[in-house]
């Protein structure tokens, strides 16, 4: 069974556009499912159909904190991640589901997005460049191995989402939820695919444009972006130049946000601590998910 | 958290991971060695950019400038040369005034002997019809006495031979009287 877990805040329009598609693409995938809409602590998201279940937070979390909630009253065996302006084709689910096997922990598909330059979200690389992990986008034809499932969109097995902690509360209330997740599901062995041959439609972004200021956004994906570093980098070489680099951006960064995201990323980090680091190396988590999207990339036309 | 409190805490961190020791210096100043070039061209190239824009804006306003400075300079002697022409003009113009009052003069003068000379006309065309009526009558007048003295003539002529002194009074009588009228 296949549990939809569609986090949502004052969504009301967007859920209308996207949840039928949804509907759709799920009851084409040829197995039990059930759609479950979280209520971010946003109020009444609509009208909903008679078949979607609703799940209202008495208050904001953030994405994460949301999607987690509606993981744990799911029915399903398997969840379908997705943000609240994402539209499926009708064969998404059932693509999908044909690629999701072990050691695949997630699957995406293409994710057709203004967000992403080539205009799929769904294809991530990582390389170390002076000192930070930097994702790359990558395209292909065929599924190949991708950094981290975004979260926009993700089918993934439950049990593998629980086995791993759900998306980490330290990263609410948006951004690097996913890129923490999908690291760590390659640190302990599992795999993430993208899966170009379905896709779905993001509109991007559209909650936090609305409710967010451009200077909080910057400060906040700085800031997990800094938390993710340093709560997943296990190399010492890897984390001492990470060390440089953000003292780097303590040093010369002109941007206020960004300078306030270190700070709290900081303070974040002396209360978490590093993250246990059995399984890959850094160096290897990299170089499977590089080679894996060569190989496809190779596959193209 | 102040902005010197986060580096310190970075610090803390990078020294309590070994980091800032004799195996992880190396690594943590490339770090922050290739970053820091990042960032500062991050800061830096928008700043260049900038430069170059209010280079070009600059030489395009210094030549423009001048541009204007050539076009004043023109337009200030076309301005001169304008007020040339119109002393010139003016000059011409008072000329033209003075004679054409003159003009004006020599027309009254004009017209006022032309003028005489039509009353001299009329005057001489009536005098002329005077004259013609004074000669008309002047040469009826002498139709007249030579048709008299031709009367006369033939009334002589006609008396018989023997009427001679008769004749010959009648004749010293015609003459008489045509001396008289050609007197």
């Amino acid at each position: 069974m296949i549990s939809a877990i569609v986090p949502t805040r004052r969504g009301a329009a967007r859920l209308a556009r996207c949840l039928p598609s949804v509907a759709d693409s799920l009851a084409r995938c040829g197995e039990d499912h059930e759609i479950v809409v979280v209520d971010d602590g946003g109020g009444a998201p609509g009208e909903l159909p008679a078949s979607v279940r609703l799940l209202s937070l008495p208050q904001s979390r953030g994405y994460g904190p949301a999607v987690n909630a509606g993981v744990e009253t799911a029915r399903g065996d398997r969840l379908l991640i997705l943000n609240d302006d994402v539209e499926l084709l009708p064969d998404t689910v059932r693509v999908l589901r044909q690629h999701l096997a072990p050691p695949a922990f997630a699957v995406v598909p293409a994710i057709l997005s203004p967000l992403a330059a080539c205009g799929d979200e769904g294809g991530k690389a990582g390389v170390f460049d002076a000192g930070v992990i930097e994702i790359r986008e990558t395209t292909a034809r065929d599924a190949h191995g991708t950094l981290y499932p975004v979260g926009c969109c993700v089918l993934c097995e439950r049990s593998g989402f629980l086995e791993l902690g759900g998306y980490d509360a330290a990263f609410a209330p948006f951004f690097w939820e996913d890129v923490d997740l999908g690291y760590r599901a390659w640190r302990r062995g599992m795999s993430v695919l993208h899966v170009p041959e379905t896709a779905c439609r993001h509109a991007g972004s559209a909650t936090l444009r609305e409710q967010h200021s451009s200077e909080e956004r910057e400060r906040v994906f700085f800031r997990h972006r800094v938390l993710f570093h340093l709560r997943n980098l296990q190399d010492p070489a890897l984390r001492a130049r990470n060390l440089g680099a953000w003292t780097a951006f303590a040093l010369f960064d002109g941007s206020a946000p960004r300078r306030q995201g270190l700070a709290e990323a900081l303070e974040s980090f002396e209360r978490l601590g590093r993250r246990p680091g059995e399984g890959l190396t850094d160096a290897e988590i990299l170089a499977r998910v590089d080679a894996e999207s060569r190989g496809a990339a190779d596959t193209r036309a | 958290m102040a902005e010197t409190d986060a580096l310190d805490r970075l610090l803390a961190v990078a020294e309590a991971e070994g980091a800032l020791g004799p195996e992880g210096t190396a690594a943590f100043a490339q770090g922050l060695r290739e970053r820091a070039r990042l960032v500062l061209e991050d800061r830096v190239l928008p700043l260049e950019r900038r430069v170059r824009d209010l280079e070009s804006a600059v030489a395009a306003l210094e030549k423009e400038n001048a541009w204007r400075r050539e076009t004043t300079s023109s337009l200030e002697a076309q301005v001169a040369w304008l007020k040339e022409q119109e002393q010139g003009l003016r000059a011409s113009l008072d000329e033209s005034r003075r004679e054409g009052e003159a003009l004006r003069v020599a027309l009254d003068g004009t017209r006022n002997e032309a003028e005489k000379l039509r009353v001299a006309r009329d005057q001489g065309a009536t005098l002329l019809v005077e004259s013609q009526a004074v000669h008309d009558r002047l040469l009826a007048h002498h139709r007249h006495v030579v048709e008299g003295a031709v009367r006369q003539f033939a009334t002589a002529a006609s008396l018989p031979l023997w009427k001679f002194r008769a004749c010959r009074a009648q004749l010293r009588d015609a003459a008489a009287q045509f001396a008289r009228e050609l007197a």
